[in-house]
């Protein structure tokens, strides 16, 4: 039966994992509580764009059964370094998939980007007025020139099919090749506020990549 | 030899080509024809550590092709 590694609590929306095994191997599902109010589906039922196996939606009712509970808390900062993450793999991170989704994204990643993946899990990219730090699904950290910070939430179609580092080479490339699209289909928030998100355009000053910034 | 590497549930399906090989050459441009025509968009890098630009024509000369989703808000 494959397993569920968790990945990130996600505020208010539930426990972000990821399948590890099985025909699923490598996709991403939010478990919600049935304890989380009215709006939230189980557990147990097709969650986001994945439908998903019999032999998921067992592993997901226990899940949600465990979930009776609190949730499961995993402290999304600071997280454990993905060096050492790596050099002690657990079964999701020695599937192929894995392995290949990790090794394009570092490829594509600069020296000071490569480490701070490594050291945090999390890296930033420069675009005209600010960067964009990608590392947190559903939570990614706009930090405009002026001091001003949004909570961007922005996904490649059918994301949970893929890998979560295929995810960042996703958003990574179309960022620094085109951070006007990237922003006008993000929704967004003012970073620490606890409205809902509004639908992009985010208000990004303007859109040009930096000259030597490019992908 | 070039690769296109696809994103999928298996990290990358890769497409591999010779210059040599005209069949291999026709199915390589008819795959990124037909990501293209579904809205993927395709990146293309020449060595490892180099910048990858967005393309819009298959280049048969190509050392790799990366294609992506589009993006939407989450």
């Amino acid at each position: 039966m494959p397993s569920l590694l968790p990945l990130e609590e996600l505020p208010g929306r539930g426990l972000l994992v990821e399948v590890v095994g099985g025909g699923h191997d490598g996709e991403l599902l939010v478990v919600v509580s049935e304890r989380r109010g009215a709006g939230c589906r189980r557990a147990s039922e097709v969650i986001g764009e994945c439908e998903i196996s019999d032999e998921i939606r067992e592993t997901l009712a226990l899940v949600e059964r465990q979930a009776a509970g609190p949730l499961p808390t995993v402290p999304a900062r600071p997280r454990t370094p993905r060096a050492r993450r790596r050099d002690s793999p657990t079964q999701a991170q020695s599937t192929p998939s894995r392995i290949a989704a990790r090794s394009l994204l570092e490829s594509l990643l600069d020296e000071s980007q490569l480490a701070s993946w490594h050291d945090h899990g999390r890296f930033e990219v420069p675009v005209a007025d600010g960067t964009v730090e990608l590392g947190a699904l559903y939570d990614l950290r706009y930090r405009r020139s002026d001091g001003a910070q949004f909570s961007l939430c922005v996904v490649p179609r059918s994301h949970t099919t893929l890998p979560l580092d295929d995810i960042w080479t996703n958003l990574l490339l179309v960022l620094r090749s085109d951070p006007h699209e990237f922003f006008r289909v993000a929704n967004y928030r003012r970073f620490g506020s606890t409205d809902a998100l509004r639908r992009g355009p985010v208000p990004a000053r303007c859109f040009d990549v930096p000259a030597g910034a490019g992908a | 030899m070039g690769v296109m590497r696809i994103l999928d549930s298996s990290g990358d399906a890769k497409v591999v080509w010779d210059v040599r090989d005209d069949e291999a050459l026709t199915r390589a441009a008819k795959i990124f024809d037909g990501l293209a025509a579904e809205g993927e968009i395709a990146y293309e890098r020449n060595g490892p550590q180099t910048v990858a630009s967005r393309v819009n024509a298959f280049n048969p000369d190509a050392d790799e092709i990366i294609w992506v989703r589009p993006l939407q808000g989450g």
